[in-house]
């Protein structure tokens, strides 16, 4: 044998391309080519969000503690505004809406790359744009003060390159999310993509007349959502119709969810207790009774006898959309949008144009559809007002929109004493506490960012 | 590849060289000394080649000289050389020019061999002369009772540290010299391993039977790893299997029999009568000790009839509680045995040799069920096809399978801490683990791990021309994990599962696959005085990991394969699958060049340019370059009319590798993650990282100096002092959160390591029938940040008032609080400021809050080993040491009010606040508020903190050497009988309240070892 036969053929394996594609995952820079893969990274900054409704109706009048809370004492703190909790869980929101952001400005600044399809790009790019429009105006919300053309509003990131932004003026704010959101509207325009897990049109037009509100641009919010309200203009009339609301799964669409949330668990896990038999950790406000005929009364809550701090047994009225049982634990998409909010965005926006008939007129038509009786035409701009508040957060119960409306309609609320109707404590409309705190995350990086006032973090 | 052109035309280009530097007679000179003791040899005789023609013999003084005409001989001046002695192994080798050291291994009770001198392709001779290459005595390592082969490198090298964490069976961290990034946890900082010239997986490394092999050498700086090019930053650990040789075959047999014990208690935790009282005091309504308690029911009870029925009733079951008193340590950690059966067989003939082994061990681990069995073999063949060419293969295979079989949560070990001293196995229902008995808490999941290794290598050695040889290896190293994680149906953590989901199995595989190619060319030849050495090489590794992982639920308990779990379930239960494929290429091109004067000078230098997958085209290739200098005084023949300095040598190196520790794709371009989830109906793509497109490698600059010292052929002293610097070190980054990420990889500063390492060795005694040898080794590590880029502190969690990293401070320091004690009217623990105010709790906590406390890496490591040998009896001892370092109390046995229902540390109950006025406390209040509490929980004090320093005893052997048998035992040739103890004790200077997790087991063997 020679081995010089060998030297030559060692060498042949040696010569080689270093070029290794890698099988688990994608890599490049231009490399989201096709609208299939634009839209898993729309599909990704969906699950970027990381939506969890305790964020938000802990901290809002919805729910009293019950006996169980000193068992999670995370949550216990959160309900009662501790300030070092509220910091830890408001970065955890701010972190997830900006990884958000990154996938959605990836997937806007790969057009240059998708050079087919035309029009389904146009449609993805509306959905980004809502989404994106969503994500700030969130932000703006949740991070800024209230409403204030002068104070400062979000941190604009336009592109996925490491920078640090100052924070734009809220006007400034506004004004992005009003072009996201109009560009979107005419990109959405003929769109038929119907995934209610995606914000359409609809939502595009929602979120419109939620700008407005905010602004306290009544006559604009009221002609944004005239086309959702001129499509659709019933209310869920029966209770099947209601039912239908919060047992959704991504087959059953139903004309009064305008988006509804991929969430992979039950909506209402936080409520339960290790030991689910034993009852929630929160049960319903006692603030909100619901009358023997209304509809929603056996669906927005159920009634279950739970142990009491003094050992003996009392009914209490727990959390009931998305289950009747505490043994419920399918997973359910929480409902982000729904119609039945355009029909509250339109009484709010009469009332406060004082346009007082047509407000009781559209408040009746609601109550009828809930089967509760109407009210009578004459009432004062004040107690329609003070009836908007309490019927809208009563039928949002839950969900999301209430802590937002509390903030903007600068509503001081009380919390309670585990199992009882003792005041602990009152959270003013004034507390620094509803503006939540940049994150040190972004505070410590970004030398152009100062800290909301109040807060120490 | 342009490159490879180049390549070919220099080694070419030696061809035609070689007849000019050919002359026929040359005059040799030199010394044999024995190996084992550095004395001279005297009459050993020089055999040229195949004519056996013996041409000289060495003196008393072990001096020899003879010239050599190999035209007259008749002989090929390549041939080699073969050294007999009666007393050593026959050696063969080719003779240098000049003066020359030769060692001889003498025989003992080895039969007679002639030991063919192949090497691993990497191992130059010259590179030995200026480079840090350190060889582990592989003969007293191959009789430790030990399976892992990280255990037993542990204290042997100075200058390589081995750390341990979790259950028997997981893997160690290995360093050499200290950390050369600053992720000074994760794998950036593990040595490459190399087997036979052919990198392997730190995985399989572990597993390897350290019987089958001949040589283990640590290398330790530039010039011995720049071969290796830019994986071998971190240090490479060469091994060098066993091989054959010329002679009747020859049988070795060990058999070992031992016990393995608890091992020490970490932490003394209550009995009955102080539990019970502490529960008590503490007041936590679900202990029987308070709700049993007088206090406890006199506030329950008005009626007084009742009262005292119930008063009679609670001190009626607390008697009854008293009576119990569980050692829960004795009852869970058991003592368990160990076994390891090794058989070798070696021989050969002239033209080949072989030697096959087989071993099969098993260790049992101290919780029930945890163990290992492993299974190793091994054929290595050597084929001398004519006398300039030669090749073997060496083939390995292991299989080693480790067990546990445990609580819910995985680590049985925590119930030796939480279960109360009056609860037993017979419990029905447990205060500690609420609702369930002691059935419940056992025997719950099974976990077993097995791997199976595969690894392969062809080398061939072609002797081309005088002083020209080409050698290539091709190798594959394949490993296979196989994880298999079981819970059945009738577990406690099944309990509300609704039927269909009851049950629980994972599978999973995880493949590696490498593959080394290199090919060297080699060119030595002496011209006179002038020793010239010149290499060149090839090299090229491929690399591919490959993971499937299923689990599903629903699975009936006789079924233990996936096609028996529920595909119908939804919502959280239903089958998942996982699955990841990573591979990546190096090609790399190296050059070396040596030079020796006399044996007085020499001189290396040695470049190689890698080039690897893992980078984008643009920064592909990456140098990795050494030089050294190496001046041996003793060479000199001044030197040699003096006894007392014998041996004299200085070596300085310096060298430059740019390293691919901490680099993933992800963090220089562009990379989506697309996993199996889901949104909707619709995929999605997540962003791994943010990327970094200005990221380059790390760079590695090192520098050693070593000085070795030989006194009365007697006592060896060696000192060796290194600096490692790395520029550019990566580190993930944070950054303002707007980005969307939180954190990503940059070049963010320099690092420097350290250190000096000393090794005295020598005979105390030194007589015919008895010998004392005496060895010890201090190694003192610092490592020191340089420069932070940008900045002199880096914090890589946004809510850290701690520096992670800061300029002129080493890694690893343990910043914590300046306790003040326990507030006597109060019970919550006061904490006073660097200013010595007292912390206000209501405000963030700010940095001045700390101080340094101290280092949680220990700088000072070492060992100290002794070999005394009376006749037919051997004694080696060893023992290592570290100093330096601390670790902080882990609180996790001091138990609050919402702990309480498992057992505590004893003295808790003496040392806790309870009441106001309770002075001089340890512990605070049960429940603290949860701002104090996050405080406490999360920071070391000055009160929290101890030492690591500790002195173990790890190998104790005994060991006789029966001289003849009569009868049916007279075919065993050189029986040995061997009592040894491993870990034997652990001197801590304070005591470890930690986990069981880092105490190693102690093993008592008893063996046999024999030939046939």
């Amino acid at each position: 044998m020679n081995i010089s036969y060998l030297i030559p053929l060692l060498l042949l394996v040696s010569a080689c391309n270093l070029e290794v594609k890698p099988e688990n995952e994608i890599s490049g820079d231009a490399i989201i080519n096709t609208i299939p893969k634009a839209e898993s990274l729309l599909s990704q900054a969906y699950v970027s969000l990381q939506f969890s409704p305790e964020d938000y109706s802990v901290l809002t009048e919805d729910f009293q503690p019950t006996y169980l809370i000193s068992y999670q004492i995370d949550l216990q703190q959160y309900h009662a505004w501790n300030e070092a909790v509220i910091e830890r869980r408001t970065a955890q929101i701010w972190e997830a809406n900006y990884n958000a952001l990154v996938h959605l400005n990836t997937l806007l600044n790969s057009e240059p790359y998708l050079n087919s399809a035309q029009d389904k790009w146009s449609t993805l790019k509306g959905q980004a744009l809502v989404l994106k429009a969503y994500i700030y105006f969130d932000l703006l919300q949740l991070f800024s003060k209230r409403y204030d053309p002068q104070e400062a509003g979000i941190i604009l990131k336009e592109s996925n390159i490491l920078a640090t932004n100052p924070r734009l003026t809220q006007a400034e704010s506004l004004k992005a999310i009003e072009n996201f959101l109009s560009e979107a509207v005419a990109l959405l325009k003929d769109n038929n993509d119907t995934q209610i897990y995606y914000m359409q049109l609809p939502a595009a037009y929602l979120l419109q007349g939620q700008v407005a509100l905010f602004q306290k641009k009544y006559a604009e919010a009221e002609q944004r959502i005239a086309p959702l309200l001129a499509k659709n203009k019933s209310l869920p009339q029966h209770k099947d119709e209601i039912r239908m609301l919060w047992n959704n799964s991504l087959t059953a669409q139903s004309p009064h969810v305008l988006w509804a949330y991929d969430y992979r668990t039950h909506p209402n896990n936080y409520l339960y207790y290790t030991n689910r038999n034993e009852g929630d950790y929160f049960q319903v406000n006692n603030l909100f009774s619901f009358e023997e005929q209304d509809l929603r009364a056996t669906i927005s809550l159920f009634k279950m006898e739970m142990k009491t701090l003094s050992g003996q047994t009392g009914v209490r009225p727990l959390f009931g959309k998305y289950r009747s049982t505490l043994q419920d634990q399918l997973e359910r998409m929480p409902v982000m949008m729904r119609l039945t909010e355009a029909h509250f965005i339109l009484l709010e926006s009469l009332i406060e144009q004082n346009k007082l008939p047509e407000a009781v007129a559209t408040l009746n038509r609601f109550f009828t559809s809930v089967g509760l009786t109407t009210i009578p035409s004459q009432q004062s701009q004040q107690s329609l007002r003070l009836r908007l508040r309490h019927e809208k957060q009563k039928e949002f119960i839950g969900e999301k929109i209430n802590f937002l409306d509390l903030k903007r309609w600068n509503k001081s609320i009380s919390r309670y004493l585990p199992d009882s109707n003792t005041l602990s404590v009152t959270i003013q409309a004034s507390d620094y506490r509803w503006t939540w705190p940049i994150p040190t995350s972004e505070r410590r990086y970004n030398t152009l960012v100062s800290q909301n006032p109040g807060w120490l973090f | 590849m342009k490159l490879l052109l180049p390549t070919y035309l220099l080694i070419h280009l030696l061809f035609f060289l070689t007849p000019l530097a050919y002359t026929q007679t040359k005059s040799y000179s030199g010394v044999l000394i024995n190996s084992a003791n550095n004395q001279p040899v005297e009459g050993a005789t020089f055999f040229i080649g195949t004519n056996k023609t013996a041409i000289g013999t060495s003196k008393a003084d072990g001096s020899y000289r003879f010239n050599m005409d190999y035209a007259a001989n008749n002989v090929d001046p390549v041939a080699k050389l073969k050294i007999h002695h009666i007393s050593y192994r026959d050696t063969v080798l080719v003779l240098k020019q000049g003066y020359q050291q030769i060692y001889l291994q003498p025989k003992a009770n080895m039969l007679e061999e002639v030991v063919i001198q192949q090497k691993n392709i990497n191992d130059i001779d010259i590179r030995n002369l200026v480079g840090s290459v350190y060889e582990v005595d592989i003969k007293k390592l191959s009789e430790r009772s030990e399976l892992d082969m990280g255990k037993l490198l542990e204290g042997q090298v100075p200058g390589l540290t081995v750390k341990f964490s979790g259950e028997l069976g997981s893997k160690p961290e290995i360093r050499i010299r200290g950390n050369a990034s600053f992720a000074y946890a994760q794998n950036a900082n593990q040595p490459l391993f190399v087997m036979d010239g052919m990198i392997i997986s730190a995985e399989n490394f572990l597993t390897l039977n350290p019987q089958d092999f001949a040589s283990i050498k640590v290398l330790k700086d530039a010039p011995a790893t720049a071969l290796y090019g830019i994986k071998a930053a971190n240090g490479v650990i060469e091994l060098t299997s066993k091989k054959g040789f010329h002679g009747s075959p020859d049988i070795t047999l060990s058999l070992n029999q031992g016990i393995t014990f608890r091992g020490e208690r970490t932490v003394e935790m209550m009995g009955t009568t102080e539990k019970l009282a502490f529960e008590e005091s503490i007041q936590a309504i679900s202990t029987p000790g308070y709700r049993y308690s007088p206090s406890y029911i006199r506030r329950q009870y008005t009626n007084p009839e009742e009262l005292e029925r119930q008063l009679a009733r609670g001190a009626y079951y607390l008697d009854s509680l008293q009576q119990y008193n569980t050692d829960w340590f004795r009852e869970l950690v058991k003592p368990n045995t160990f076994q390891s059966y090794n058989l070798g067989i070696r021989g050969g003939t002239e033209k080949n040799s072989y030697f096959y082994s087989a071993n099969y061990s098993k260790q049992g681990g101290r919780m029930p069920g945890n163990a290992i069995n492993q299974f190793t073999a091994r054929a290595n063949l050597d084929y001398i096809l004519t006398d300039r060419l030669s090749i073997s293969l060496n083939n390995s295979f292991g299989l080693s399978t480790t067990r546990s079989q445990n609580g819910e949560n995985n680590d049985p070990s925590t119930l030796v801490y939480a279960l109360n001293p009056y609860e037993t196995r017979e419990s029905g229902k447990l205060t500690s683990y609420d609702g369930r008995s002691f059935s419940n808490l056992i025997d719950q999941f099974h976990k077993r791990s097995t791997s199976k290794r595969f690894s392969s290598s062809l080398i061939a050695h072609w002797d081309v021309l005088r002083g020209l040889n080409i050698s290539g290896i091709i190798g594959i190293d394949y490993g296979l994990e196989e994880i298999y994680e079981r819970i059945y149906a009738d577990a406690f953590s099944q309990r509300n599962e609704p039927n269909n989901a009851k049950g629980f199995l994972k599978e999973g595989d995880r493949k590696n696959f490498g593959l080394t190619n290199n090919i060297r060319a080699n060119y030595q030849r002496q011209f006179g005085d002038h020793d010239l050495y010149a290499g060149f090489n090839v090299d090229y590794y491929y690399n591919s990991w490959k993971s499937l992982e299923a689990e599903g639920k629903g699975i009936s308990d006789d079924m233990e394969s996936l096609s028996g779990v529920n595909a119908s379930l939804l919502h959280g239960n239903q089958p998942k699958i996982a699955g990841n494929k990573v591979a990546d290429k190096q090609l790399g091109f190296g050059a070396a060049m040596g030079y020796t004067f006399q044996n007085r000078y020499a001189f290396y230098a040695s470049i190689k340019r890698d080039g690897s997958s893992m980078l984008p085209q643009e920064k592909r290739w990456n140098n990795a370059w050494s030089t050294g200098l190496g001046w041996t005084p003793s060479a000199y023949a001044f030197f040699k009319e003096q006894h007392i300095v014998t041996n004299l040598a200085f070596k300085h190196s310096i060298g430059y590798t740019a390293s691919m520790a901490g680099i993933n794709r992800r963090d220089i371009q562009t990379s989506f993650l697309q996993d199996n989830n889901f949104y909707g109906a619709n995929r999605v793509l997540e962003l791994i990282a943010l990327p970094n497109k200005q990221l380059i490698p790390q760079q590695t600059y090192t520098a050693n100096s070593s000085m070795d010292l030989g006194l009365f052929n007697r006592i060896n002293l060696s000192v060796n002092r290194y600096t490692h610097i790395t520029k550019q070190a990566i580190i993930q980054v944070p950054i303002a959160s707007s980005n969307g990420f939180k954190s990503y990889a940059q070049n963010i500063g320099e690092l420097q390591n350290s250190g000096i390492e000393i090794a005295l060795s020598g005979d105390i005694i030194r007589k015919k029938s008895w010998r004392w040898n005496s060895s010890i080794a201090i190694s003192h590590n610092k490592n020191r940040v340089n420069k932070l880029y940008g900045g002199d502190k880096l914090y890589l969690n946004a809510r850290s008032v701690i520096p992670d990293y800061e300029v002129g401070q080493p890694l690893g320091i343990i910043y914590g609080l300046q306790s003040h004690g326990i507030h006597p009217l109060t019970g919550i623990p006061q904490y006073v400021n660097q200013q010595g105010a007292t912390i206000d709790y209501n405000r963030p906590v700010e940095a001045h809050y700390f101080n340094n406390l101290g280092l949680s890496i220990a700088p000072y490591s070492g060992y100290f080993n002794h070999y005394i040998v009376y006749k037919n009896w051997s004694f080696t001892m060893n023992i290592n040491f570290g100093f330096g370092g601390i670790a902080a109390y882990s609180k996790s046995y001091v138990r609050d009010a919402k702990s309480a229902n498992y057992n505590a540390l004893k003295g808790q109950l003496q040392q806790m606040w309870f009441e106001i006025g309770d002075e001089n406390k340890i512990y605070p209040i049960k429940d603290l508020p949860t701002n104090i509490n996050d405080l406490y929980q999360s920071y070391a004090n000055n009160k929290t903190i101890y030492k690591t320093d500790f002195i173990k005893l790890n190998h104790l052997q005994l060991s006789y050497a029966i001289n003849s048998f009569t009868g049916m035992l007279k075919y065993l040739k050189n029986p040995k009988i061997r009592l040894q103890a491993d870990n034997l004790y652990t001197l801590r200077f304070e005591q470890d309240r930690g986990s069981l997790n880092d105490v190693l087991q102690p093993v008592l063997t008893f063996s046999l070892t024999t030939s046939f």
